[in-house]
């Protein structure tokens, strides 16, 4: 794949949220799954804060768009098998992590790109849970292969989130929606949409993971990755991510340079460093960030599925239980909750290992 | 067991104690979190709506004293009202204490992020903000003056708690 490909990634990603956050999300949440997640769980009823309803454009799009450019390049395929309950769980630590932070892997880098400089603290805490979860994976972490399953079960997200696309667009008297905070925050819902399409289809396209483009630094170092097609392109796609959102951000008046009174922050590094590396620890043990997850789920993979259901449940839970940072800070409940994380993906590791072997075959799967 | 197996369960072994550190250290306060009225959702009171209604047209009529010996008696009454705190903030306002408006406004923020949302009819963003500006430079100037003092380097911190309110999040 040529170079140009992962450029274009990181261009549609960067540019296409700041645009999103210009026309309504959000500041600095022009595309954010773990908020987003949040918004979709609280649309359907699983929580009910008022201020955090809506059915996201951007979460079906990614996941729609993910499913019809494998379907037209032939590359639906429908697996699982591979440790689907642990994925589930790992799914609910994952947005538990990303809402300590305040943001996924993907707002990290839209902040980072916007000027909040705080954010650093949580690039620094993703990169350390990745490297965790990397001694685990290059130490015969395992969670099973996964096989080619019945068609059906390929379907079943795909299919959930044209469900939802349709309730997004009827509105039923069922479906929550904010008029006010951040729910009620939107740009225009086809705008949203088509950007959702765009970024699931190209994602899928590239493969496109943060936490895979940083886990390959780690596996390679900084001069063999770029002897390697798939680690260069992913990396590429990073940079050009963070360069492309930088200068949309510096356009359109989105950049403020400075540690204090940066939109969704606090002053809690501590935690959001540890809420980072949660996110980084389980998404390398299930090889993939939470957007990673969806766009596998849109091609059939139905272990990804099951983690998206687990994002869902885990953004019902940060709500319901109150898990989630907020401009105060940490809350106890939130604390205690990353500290579970870890010592629930620790325990994981510990048991999941063969010991005397390095990488699984699942996770040697386009280490080309 | 190799090393990182030890590493695993030392750093099990911390994070457990680490977690009963905390929810042992913590202030208790479930049973009141539980049963805030702000998390039982809003509430219409008439009589709540009148005196309050009182209150502004004092203001507007300059009788502080008077406005804020009625708001004293409310808010031992409603305390989780945040209406009150708000006008509190604007007599600050009127005695030319922006420290003291702002800490008013961010109480009555904390209970009702609506007056800092502007898609709600309570929103009141410009002058929370010209507040918080106007703390801004008395902030820095006793900072200035006395680098150290506590008060104003809790005021500092308040601040930027505002700031970061103000530019918003996406909860």
């Amino acid at each position: 794949m040529q170079k140009w490909v992962f450029v274009v990634m990181g261009a549609i990603i960067g540019v296409g949220s700041v645009l999103l956050s210009l026309y309504g999300n959000p500041a600095n949440t022009g595309l954010c799954i773990s908020c987003f997640m949040e918004n979709v769980a609280g649309a359907i009823g699983l929580h009910d804060n008022p201020r955090m309803q809506y059915l996201r454009p951007e979460i079906i799009g990614v996941v729609l768009g993910a499913f019809g450019w494998s379907v037209y390049r032939k590359e639906f395929l429908t697996t699982g098998g591979s440790s689907p309950l642990l994925r589930f769980v790992v799914g609910i630590l994952l947005i538990v992590g990303c809402s300590v932070f305040i943001g996924c892997p993907v707002k990290m880098i839209l902040r980072l790109a916007a000027g909040d400089i705080g954010a650093l603290v949580g690039l620094a805490g993703l990169m350390s849970g990745i490297y965790l979860g990397l001694e685990f994976v290059e130490n015969g972490f395992q969670l099973g292969k996964a096989a080619e399953t019945p068609k059906a079960s390929g379907y079943l997200l795909p299919l959930f989130m044209l469900l939802l696309l349709v309730l997004a667009v009827v509105k039923p008297a069922f479906i929550a929606l904010s008029n006010k905070g951040g729910g009620a925050q939107h740009a225009p819902f086809f705008l949203s949409l088509g950007l959702g399409l765009l970024i699931g289809g190209w994602s899928q396209h590239t493969q496109f993971c943060i936490t895979g483009g940083i886990a390959r630094f780690f596996l390679w170092g900084p001069r063999e990755v770029m002897n390697c097609p798939r680690s260069t392109g992913l990396l590429i796609s990073l940079a050009s991510f963070f360069g492309f959102a930088l200068v949309a951000s510096l356009l359109t008046g989105q950049f403020s340079f400075g540690l204090n009174g940066q939109p969704s922050s606090n002053d809690s590094y501590g935690w959001a460093f540890l809420g980072m590396l949660l996110v980084g620890f389980g998404s390398i043990l299930i090889r993939g960030c939470p957007l990673r997850q969806l766009v596998a789920a849109g091609q059939g993979d139905t272990d990804a599925g099951v983690t998206v259901m687990g994002m869902l449940v885990g953004a019902a839970l940060v709500q319901n239980w109150g898990l989630a940072g907020t401009p105060a800070g940490t809350p106890l409940a939130a604390q205690v909750a990353v500290l579970f994380g870890l010592i629930l993906l620790l325990a994981v590791g510990l048991l999941n290992r063969r010991r005397g072997y390095g990488i699984a075959p699942e996770y040697q799967l386009g280490l080309d | 067991m190799d090393k990182l197996d030890k590493f695993s369960a030392l750093a099990i072994c911390g994070l457990v104690l680490w977690c009963l550190l905390l929810l042992l250290t913590q202030p208790q306060g479930h049973e009141e979190q539980r049963h805030t009225p702000a998390m039982a959702g809003p509430r219409v009171d008439p009589a709540l709506e009148q005196k309050t209604t009182l209150v502004k047209n004092l203001l507007a009529s300059n009788n502080i004293d008077q406005a804020e010996k009625l708001l004293v008696d409310l808010v031992s009454s409603y305390p989780f009202e945040a209406t009150l705190y708000f006008l509190k903030g604007d007599i600050s306002l009127y005695r030319q204490d922006p420290l003291g408006a702002m800490s008013q406004y961010r109480q009555a923020v904390d209970l009702n992020p609506d007056f800092l949302d502007k898609k709600s009819p309570l929103f009141q963003g410009k002058k929370i903000k010209k507040t918080v500006e106007e703390a801004r430079l008395l902030i820095e100037k006793g900072l200035a003056a006395n680098p150290g003092d506590p008060p104003t380097l809790a005021f500092r911190k308040e601040y930027y708690y505002m700031l970061r309110k103000i530019a918003g999040s996406c909860g």
